[in-house]
């Protein structure tokens, strides 16, 4: 029995795993700006969003320019800001079940009026945009949770 | 009467003199010559009985050992109810340490996983994961009117909050 002690250790390691798994979530995030110009342009960057970009709301522009990106690593209950060009924003991890994750986006304009708060329970991988106008231009907020 | 020498008494006792030949001691040695030989002949006789009464026993026993029944090596299931048995208090202490270690997993977890089966939550929702949409639980768009937009295609769902500010000389 002593030879299989070291089964105890793993066990619990491989029941708890999914707990502590739990507790966190990586985000990655683009900032876009999106404008209407001669002829259509979307950075490279925004590859994975090309086709949505060419949908209602969006349609109503035709160039898509990155303004800033990055990635930033999520704990519960602990807000973490996302550094844009053009206002703020923050992300909260509220809970995780699996690949069903519960963020709180809160989003500002560059005068710092609250555009977006959202409470939302969103899938891993799935891309969640938030927007909203500036003038005849878009300024566009695109995340995607792992 | 000339004494028989001992060749004469063999000859005597192997029948190959006559008897009334032989003076009494004579006769005397001879007699013992035969019951010696009797005793001689019967006791040979009486091993070679007992020999084949050996041997048959032998054969009796091969046999016997043949066709019984071996001795039968502890079965599979046995063995398993031996080792619960020696081992009884180590397995009650893992089984006790595997409960603590998962009701405490699912402490951890929290009651978030509502739709999860035995979570007592709301109707088990058997969409794949994958293609489940987002939902909104609230929004607040104090800047503006907020739309929310759902686009599906094959890379999967993309939910889009946009917000139309209430300055806004024409929104979308």
């Amino acid at each position: 029995m002593s030879r299989l002690a070291w089964l105890v250790p793993v066990f619990v390691v491989v029941a708890a795993r999914p707990a502590l798994a739990d507790d966190k979530a990586d985000c990655d995030y683009l900032e876009i700006s999106a404008t209407s110009g001669k002829a259509p342009a979307i950075d490279g960057e925004l590859k994975p969003l090309e086709k949505k970009l060419k949908r209602p709301p969006f349609s109503a522009w035709n160039t898509f320019h990155t303004l800033s990106s990055g990635h930033v690593a999520l704990s519960r209950d602990k807000a973490e800001p996302l550094r844009l060009k053009q206002g703020a924003a923050s992300l909260l991890l509220r809970d995780r079940a699996g690949k069903r994750i519960e963020l709180t986006i809160e989003m500002d304009d560059a005068q710092g009026k609250r555009m977006v708060n959202a409470k939302q329970a969103v899938s891993a991988g799935d891309w969640d945009v938030f927007g909203h106008n500036v003038k005849d231009d878009g300024h566009i907020l695109a995340l995607t949770c792992r | 009467m000339k004494p028989t020498s001992d060749a004469e008494l063999m000859q005597h006792a192997d029948g190959e003199r006559r008897d009334d030949a032989l003076d009494p001691t004579g006769r005397a040695k001879v007699d013992a010559i035969h019951e010696l030989g009797e005793l001689v002949r019967g006791h040979v006789e009486l091993g070679a009985d007992a020999v084949p009464d050996a041997r048959f026993d032998t054969m009796w026993r091969a046999i016997d050992d043949a066709i019984a029944p071996p001795a039968r090596a502890p079965g599979l299931w046995h063995r398993v109810s031996r080792w619960f048995d020696h081992y009884r208090g180590h397995i009650i202490t893992g089984a006790v340490s595997a409960g603590a270690v998962a009701a405490l997993a699912l402490v951890l977890r929290g009651p978030s996983d509502a739709g999860s089966p035995g979570s007592g939550g709301a109707a088990l929702d058997v969409r794949p994961a994958a293609f489940r949409p987002t939902e909104i639980e609230s929004l607040d768009t104090p800047g503006g009117t907020g739309t929310v937009f759902n686009l599906k295609d094959e890379d999967g769902s993309t939910t889009v909050i946009w917000v139309t500010p209430d300055d806004s000389v024409e929104g979308i």
